[in-house]
This record gives C-alpha cells, sequence and structure tokens, in this order.
C-alpha cells in the first residue's frame, strides 16, 4: 500500500477547514409593482483553471421579503493560501424556472472568502449592484462560519510484549512497528500513521507520537481503527504479528490489546492465545485551534517586504 | 499583468492573500543591498521615510518601487541580517503587547546572494521564538543553495549552540511558477503559514480570542445606522499602479544609520 503518510499525518499538518456561508440581504429594491420582491441568491465560484464563474449554490426564494436571511448555506473548503473567489447574483423570482434570464437580476457582488472570513466578526456586507451601473440595489450580509470539526490532537505512547518472533524461521527476534488504518465509508482500511521500528526487540517501547483525531478517525471517535503491529524488513516487505480492531475512543491509559494473527489462529486453532499484547502507556487529547480560530477573535496579519536592490535593476533593464 | 516582471509578481501573489488578514492595507517596505546617496544601507524604506516606512496598499507598493530605483544604487554586500531583524523588532513589539494578536510575516526577494549567511541564522533563531513567518522568493536563474540552507525543512537551523525552536522559513524560487499563473506561488509559499500561527500560539498557550459577534442584532444595528447610499469597501476596488508617482526627494530624509548598519 502505497500512501504518503507525510503528507497527511504530522503536528503541522494543516487540516483543510469547512466554513459555512450564511446570506442575507437589506433594503432590496422593490421589483415587483403589487407586492414585494421574491428573492432568492446565486453563488458563484471562480474556478482557477479556466477563470469562469461556476454555480455552487442556489438559495431557497423567500416571498414578499426585501430583508430575506436565507437558510440554505454554502459549505466550502477554505484554503488559506488561495484565492478564492465568490460572486453573490440577488434575483427576483418571477416563477418556477431554473433559467435565470426568467428572473429579474437585483443585484450583485464579488467578493473572496479570506474577505469574509477576515471581516470583523466574519460578518462580510457589501452593496448590491447591477454591473456597471453605481446605482445601489440593496445591501448582502454575508456571515463566515467554520465548521468545527474534531481538531483533538491525541498525543500517546505505546508498547508491546510477547511479540511472535519472525525473522529466521521464528528463531531470531522482530523488528516491530505499529501502524494504524482508519477505515473508509466503503469498509476497507487506510494507513494513517506509522511509529518507528525498533531492532531485535520482542518487548518494545515506541516513542511518543502525535496525531490528529480527524486523521485517525476523521473526527468520529467511534469509527472502527485498525491496529497493526509488524516486524519491519528493509526491503520493504513487512511481516504481520498481529493486529487488532478497535476505536479511537477505546484507546485509554494503561489499556491493553491482544494482538491476533488472523492466520497463525486458524492454523493453531483452539491453541492459540495471542501474537503479543499492545499497551497504551500514556495518552491525552490535546485541544487544537485553526487559524480561522484566531482569525476570528481578531488576530491580524502584518505583512512587511523587503527587496533586494539588485532585482530591480535587473528588472528594469539598467 | 503580462507588464509586471518577476517580483512585482511574488509580491501581488503573496500580498493578496495577506491583505484580506490585515486591517488597514499598510505595509511597511525595505529595500537592502544597495546605497543611496554614496550611503550603503542594509534596510531603508521603499519610500525614504524611516518615521513612516509603510505604504497603503498594493498598488502604492508596486508603484513606490518604480520611483526609488532612480536613487539606489547597486552596493555590495548583501545582508540578510538587517532586516530580519528589523522584523524580529516588530514581531516582538507585537508579543509584548498582548491586548491583541498581531502575526508578521516577512517576505524577502531576493537574488540568492547573501554575504551574512551565520548573523542571518541568528536572526531567524531568535525570530522563530516570535510571532513572525518569513517567506523568501527567489528571483531569476541564480544558484538559491544557501536559501534552500535557510528553509531549514531537513535541518534546523543552528548557531552558536542555539537552535530554532520551530520552522518559521520557507523559500520557493520563482522559476518554478514562471509559465504558471502568479497565484499559483503563493500556494506554494504560504501553505505552511497556518500551521506556522497555530503552532506559534501553541507554543506560548495563547487561546483564541473570543470571537467576535455577528448577530442579527449586529446586522440591525448595521442597517439601521450606516447609509446604503455610496458606501463601497475600498478594499474591493481593484490594484491600480500609479504610472507617475512624484518623485520623493531621498536628501535629508534618511536618518543616520542605526547602530546595525
Amino acid at each position: 500500500m502505497n500512501v504518503p503518510i507525510a503528507s497527511i499525518i504530522g503536528e503541522d499538518s494543516n487540516l483543510i477547514s469547512k466554513v459555512e456561508l450564511y446570506i442575507s440581504c437589506r433594503s432590496l429594491i422593490n421589483m415587483d409593482t403589487f407586492s414585494k420582491s421574491d428573492p432568492f441568491t446565486v453563488v458563484y465560484m471562480r474556478d482557477n483553471s479556466s477563470s469562469a464563474w461556476v454555480e455552487i449554490l442556489r438559495t431557497e426564494t423567500i416571498d414578499d421579503n426585501l430583508n430575506p436571511d436565507f437558510t440554505k448555506q454554502v459549505l466550502l473548503d477554505y484554503h488559506f493560501e488561495k484565492i478564492q473567489e465568490l460572486k453573490f447574483d440577488v434575483y427576483d423570482s418571477d416563477s418556477n424556472s431554473r433559467d435565470l434570464s426568467s428572473h429579474d437580476f437585483i443585484g450583485s457582488v464579488s467578493t473572496n472568502l479570506a474577505r469574509i472570513m477576515g471581516s470583523s466578526g466574519a460578518s462580510f456586507s457589501s452593496p448590491l449592484h447591477l454591473p456597471n451601473n453605481p446605482q445601489v440595489r440593496g445591501k448582502i450580509i454575508i456571515r463566515g462560519e467554520e465548521v468545527h470539526a474534531n481538531q483533538d490532537i491525541l498525543s500517546f505512547k505505546l508498547s508491546a510484549r510477547n511479540l511472535d518472533r519472525k525473522d529466521w524461521f521464528g528463531w531470531g527476534r522482530s523488528d516491530p512497528f505499529v501502524s494504524f488504518f482508519r477505515s473508509r465509508e466503503d469498509g476497507t482500511f487506510v494507513k494513517v500513521w506509522e511509529s518507528e521500528h525498533i531492532m531485535k526487540d520482542l518487548n518494545p517501547m515506541w516513542k511518543s507520537a502525535t496525531v490528529s483525531v480527524q486523521v485517525l478517525c476523521n473526527g468520529d471517535i467511534d469509527r472502527p481503527l485498525k491496529i497493526q503491529v509488524s516486524d519491519w524488513n528493509s526491503n520493504g516487505s513487512h511481516d504481520l504479528i498481529g493486529e487488532v480492531i478497535s476505536s479511537v475512543r477505546a484507546l485509554q491509559p494503561n489499556k491493553e490489546f491482544s494482538l491476533t494473527h488472523p492466520e497463525i489462529k486458524k492454523k493453531k486453532g483452539h491453541k492459540y492465545v495471542d501474537s503479543g499484547i499492545l499497551k497504551v502507556d500514556y495518552l491525552k487529547t490535546e485541544k487544537r485551534f485553526s487559524l480561522l480560530d484566531f482569525v476570528r477573535g481578531g488576530m491580524e496579519m502584518n505583512l512587511m517586504i523587503a527587496v533586494v536592490s539588485q532585482l530591480y535593476f535587473k528588472s528594469n533593464g539598467s | 499583468m503580462n507588464d509586471l516582471n518577476e517580483y512585482q509578481k511574488a509580491i501581488l501573489s503573496i500580498g493578496e492573500i495577506l491583505q484580506d488578514y490585515d486591517d488597514d492595507n499598510r505595509f511597511p517596505v525595505y529595500g537592502f543591498g544597495g546605497s543611496i546617496n554614496g550611503q550603503v544601507s542594509h534596510c531603508f524604506p521603499i519610500n525614504f521615510c524611516r518615521d513612516q516606512p509603510e505604504l497603503a496598499g498594493l498598488g502604492e507598493v508596486l508603484g513606490a518601487y518604480k520611483n526609488s530605483f532612480q536613487y539606489v544604487s547597486l552596493s555590495g554586500p548583501t545582508l540578510f541580517a538587517p532586516i530580519i531583524s528589523l522584523a524580529c523588532d516588530a514581531a516582538e513589539r507585537n508579543q509584548r503587547d498582548t491586548s491583541s494578536q498581531k502575526y508578521t510575516v516577512l517576505l524577502i526577494l531576493t537574488d540568492g546572494v547573501i554575504n551574512d549567511l551565520d548573523q542571518t541564522k541568528e536572526q531567524i533563531i531568535r525570530g522563530s521564538e516570535l510571532p513572525l513567518s518569513i517567506v523568501i522568493v527567489g528571483v531569476g536563474n541564480a544558484d538559491f543553495t544557501t536559501m534552500e540552507i535557510l528553509d531549514a525543512d531537513d535541518n534546523p537551523l543552528e548557531y552558536r549552540g542555539k537552535r530554532m525552536k520551530r520552522d518559521i522559513v520557507q523559500f520557493v524560487p520563482f522559476r518554478q511558477f514562471k509559465q504558471a499563473h502568479y497565484s499559483l506561488l503563493a500556494q506554494e509559499t504560504l501553505r505552511e503559514i497556518p500551521g506556522q500561527v497555530t503552532g506559534y500560539y501553541k507554543s506560548r498557550g495563547i487561546l483564541p480570542n473570543a470571537p467576535i459577534p455577528a448577530s442579527h442584532r449586529h446586522l440591525a444595528i448595521e442597517q439601521s445606522q450606516r447609509a446604503l447610499l455610496g458606501h463601497q469597501s475600498s478594499s474591493t476596488a481593484p490594484i491600480a499602479i500609479p504610472v507617475s508617482t512624484p518623485p520623493v526627494p531621498p536628501t535629508g530624509i534618511l536618518p543616520s544609520a542605526p547602530a546595525y548598519f
């Protein structure tokens, strides 16, 4: 199995934040003669490769209301390092048609996700306009909120004892390491963490490690977690010593798991006890905050720029 | 966009992302590795105004460069430590001010030459304990081996027995993005910043401040207090690069060099 482990685990790996946007409008101009406008909003995101606007959401229509608070919200991945351009077009609904040309265009605003999240209280407001027309046709308020995934970090230390011998046809000593596998929706397992291997030791104590709960179980601490102890081989084909299927919730200090090797168990039948014991020596859960948690609390980032003089001479051709 | 040169594109790429997290949209901008009126300077404000080195918006930043180079002549050596020291000073002030949370990102644009590697390491190690990240963009086709050392992805920097506390430097050569859209440069250089920011606050045991509420009450107040007419966010305006900025007379404005120079 070829999983880029380094890219999905580790203290500094950035979990993708998810953000919800709630849309409200205020003081929309009235498009209907005998009643008030029936507004809905279409949300577009700029596709960075084609630079075309792609529709990502249409809110519900709220009848007879010039100050609507839409309940249908936009769910987006937040990428700090990218400009995520968004466009909000507000229409007055005149029929049930999906075709936007059969509705009256009230106004539009373009912005980006960082500007919304960086606004005071993550509440961005802007007047609505028709393209190339300065007349204000109402106001839109977009409130952003980070969807709180499980940001906890698990710090733990594992050890094992009485592991089966794997090298030299059962005569040598194993070089054991631990791996964690997260279960996927389809029931298969994908490797998400691996310890260092310890040479020639059937009672190894591994170094303490940290992994995010999100990585281990996608935030669902009852999801099956497969733990394997294997014998490391320099040629890359490692032998399973034993495994257990548990969950993040079951990982508790001093908890012991008996490790089973399914094939040896089958072969030995009722005489088989286990292939070793895995023990949680230490475990602590730590709350972790995201960048957006700090931004929401008013953290500011200040950019300072320095350019070596060589560059503007070179680039200006003088 | 095509008439912008590499360092201008680099400034735009990174500035466009970070400006949305900066309330006043003002950026201090410095030059180094040059001399002004015959005096070598390793850290001069690009507007030659040491009391007010900040420029309003990215448009002004790019414009000021066009204006400044007529007063600057090339002069070695190229020192990094003074500018990083200045950023550390700013970050130290922000660290002391516990009433607000401010994090500094220093963007250095370099041609690869560095004549004070040891002192630079020393300043980066100092910065690794401060609310500071450093993004270095290498412009041109020079050899950037030394910049890779400063990036320190594999080997944490060490100088005189002192080791850096956390990774704060990201180096990227611009030539990797020559054929690509300039925004990809920011994606590459800023990807690690969120982790560096949260890592810093975690290392100091600092929690996020309570969120500034955006309740319906807030919406109601806004609606009643702010007239809709004419209210347009200035930050939504496209970046305009001033074609001709009135020349800034450099004589006499530049104060005497501090001890570092």
